[in-house]
């Protein structure tokens, strides 16, 4: 199968350069600080000295998680948009892709290897950290989120929507190019986030529609927001358990869950933006 | 099984890029088994032309086939090995993973892909560096990589882009005996190179291109051996030797040598005649076919 010959090559590629490594450093450092941070939690105190209280503790410690998960994720698009729009942008501008793409494989072939090479590499990235950063959270506050496993499917999906971007990108401009675009659009979604948000709260439609119309070319917020109703404690979540509700809240407020229709529309952008990313490089002279 | 189509059999291909041609008008055949020169200036398209015939570059017009099959064809390509002139092949593997890489591209059966390895690495000389990381690797021994690659799988035909550009004397050499030999296993070579003493010496027939068009095409002899001269050391009244040659030729002269370019070797004798009836002296006398060097830039000035 040449689509995982090339996958195969992609994943090589980030072991041999020692990427994995050092990523596993930094997530390593990354944990260990944030496990020390949590630590902390269980002496927070009154100002009389007296401690917190268990419930007390859990709300920070969900709420400090919710903000680490969020510095977390900016640091992880932008490494995912870097990632994969040099997959195939610098083999292009390389020349390297002249000595493969004159074997016997189709580009469209091509393009689904480097993308499943990638995107293997997103969720070897993610899923690991995250299930270790709830695992500190829980041994050092005894706070673990309500759905850890939708909250690490957030993440994946999340990082293979700016994946799929940069890398689609990548097939038609330069790497850093391509990766800037990508973590400027992980970054102009989550802006059109907030603002469809306080447009619902200030009774504006014309700004929520335009923010929902930008948060749908590319629905990485909805999968932060996912990933913050994963990991948020239930009582927040029943507190906003309608949309009216959850708007009015303010824009940095608790999360619901994604909507089935948000989940069958990301699997269109999927298949759209791979399809649009096929054709065009196709029909490219290299 | 391959039919008894030429290698490469080309009507017309062209290819422009909004208003500028690349190739205009390519129209070649490249017989099964031949080594094939393909020559040209910079900018004549020949970099085009073969990304054309191995799929890279989509043509504007025209029709190409390898082995009677149409260039998008990609079973075809399993067939074929390509050189590219800007090789590159990834830094970071070792020599041998790239061409595990490419075996697996082509298709080859996995037990078939360590024992084609050996083999190309043995024909390129570099067995004993399989294990070394690519960016370790000289220039030149990256290009014998890439002509390693090109082999990978024992292809009917392989298109070498200027194999030898980052060779010492040494790996030139190497290079013609490799090609011979694989010539003499039936494989069909498509060289594209700007050393045209390289071509004359490898290559069973030639095309020069200019302007995306093919201006010549034959064998070595056909191209080449067409202009003939004589080179002549004589002494004597400058004004009657131009006078008494010119009728023969274009006359040249260069230090002491006078040599008169477009005189076939049977016409010597007479020209000799010619110059003594005058009474001018002879006294080295060397007919001279001319080199491809000579007729290439005959012909590509012709154009320009």
């Amino acid at each position: 199968m040449r689509i995982l010959a090339v996958a195969r090559m992609a994943l090589s590629e980030l072991v041999e350069r020692r990427i994995v490594a050092i990523l596993g450093v930094g997530v390593a450092v990354f944990i260990a600080l944030s496990a020390w941070g949590f630590s902390r939690i269980p002496t927070f105190q009154n100002r009389d000295g007296t401690s917190i209280g268990h419930a007390a503790q859990l709300l920070a410690a969900s709420s400090i998680l919710t903000f680490v998960m969020f510095l977390f994720l900016f640091v992880y698009a932008m490494g995912v948009a870097f990632l994969a729009a040099s997959a195939i942008a610098t083999e292009v501008e390389s020349g390297l892709a002249l000595g493969i793409l004159s074997r016997p494989i189709l580009r469209v072939e091509y393009i689904g290897g480097k993308w499943l090479g990638v995107c293997f590499a997103v969720l070897l990235g993610a899923l690991p950290s995250v299930t270790l950063e709830f695992l500190v959270v829980f041994w050092t506050t005894g706070y673990m989120p309500p759905h850890p496993l939708a909250a690490l499917a957030s993440f994946a999906v999340f990082g293979m929507l700016v994946a799929t971007l940069a890398l689609a990108l990548g097939t038609r401009f330069g790497a850093l190019a391509s990766a800037i675009v990508g973590t400027f659009g992980f970054g102009l979604e989550w802006i059109a986030g907030i603002t469809e948000r306080l447009g619902v709260q200030w009774g504006n439609d014309g700004l929520a529609n335009v923010a929902t119309a930008i948060g749908l070319a590319l629905p990485t917020d909805s999968y932060w927001r996912a990933a913050q109703w994963a990991v948020q404690p239930s009582v927040i979540t029943a507190a906003f358990n309608t949309r009216d509700a959850y708007a009015k809240a303010g824009p940095l407020a608790g999360a619901l869950p994604p909507t089935v229709a948000m989940m069958l529309l990301t699997a269109l952008w999927f298949l759209a933006v791979l399809i649009l990313a096929m054709r065009g490089f196709a029909h490219r002279d290299l | 099984m391959l039919s008894a189509e030429p290698a490469i059999l080309t009507t017309g291909l062209a290819k422009s890029y909004g208003a500028t041609i690349a190739v205009r008008d390519l129209t070649l055949r490249v017989e099964r088994g031949d080594v094939f020169g393909f020559l040209g200036p910079n900018g004549a398209g020949k970099t085009t032309s073969v990304k054309m015939l191995v799929g890279l570059v989509r043509p504007s017009g025209g029709h190409a086939a390898l082995f009677g099959k149409p260039v998008d064809d990609r079973r075809i390509r399993t067939r074929i090995g390509y050189l590219p002139e800007l090789f590159r092949y990834q830094e970071w593997a070792r020599a041998r993973d790239v061409l595990r890489f490419h075996g697996r591209l082509i298709g080859l059966e996995p037990r078939a892909i360590g024992r084609e390895i050996g083999r190309v690495l043995d024909l390129v000389s570099l067995t004993e560096r399989a294990a070394d990381r690519v960016g370790s690797f000289s220039k030149g021994m990256q290009q014998r990589l890439g002509i390693a690659t090109a082999l990978l799988g024992a292809p009917d035909l392989v298109f070498f882009d200027e194999p030898t550009s980052a060779l010492d004397p040494i790996g030139r050499r190497d290079v013609r005996e490799i090609i011979r030999r694989i010539k003499s296993e039936g494989t069909t070579v498509f060289l594209n190179s700007h050393l045209l003493t390289e071509v004359a010496e490898v290559c069973d027939h030639v095309a020069i291109v200019d302007k995306g068009a093919v201006i010549i095409a034959g064998t070595i002899d056909e191209v080449a051996g067409t202009a003939r001269a004589v080179r002549m050391r004589l002494v004597g009244d400058q004004a009657r030797i131009d006078a008494t040659l010119s009728p023969f030729g274009l006359v040249s002269r260069s230090d002491d040598w006078t040599t008169v370019t477009g005189v076939a070797a049977e016409r010597v004798p007479a020209v000799i005649d010619a110059l003594v009836a005058v009474g001018i002296r002879v006294y080295h006398v060397e007919p001279k076919v001319a080199t491809l060097e000579e007729r290439f830039l005959s012909f590509v000035g012709e154009t320009r």
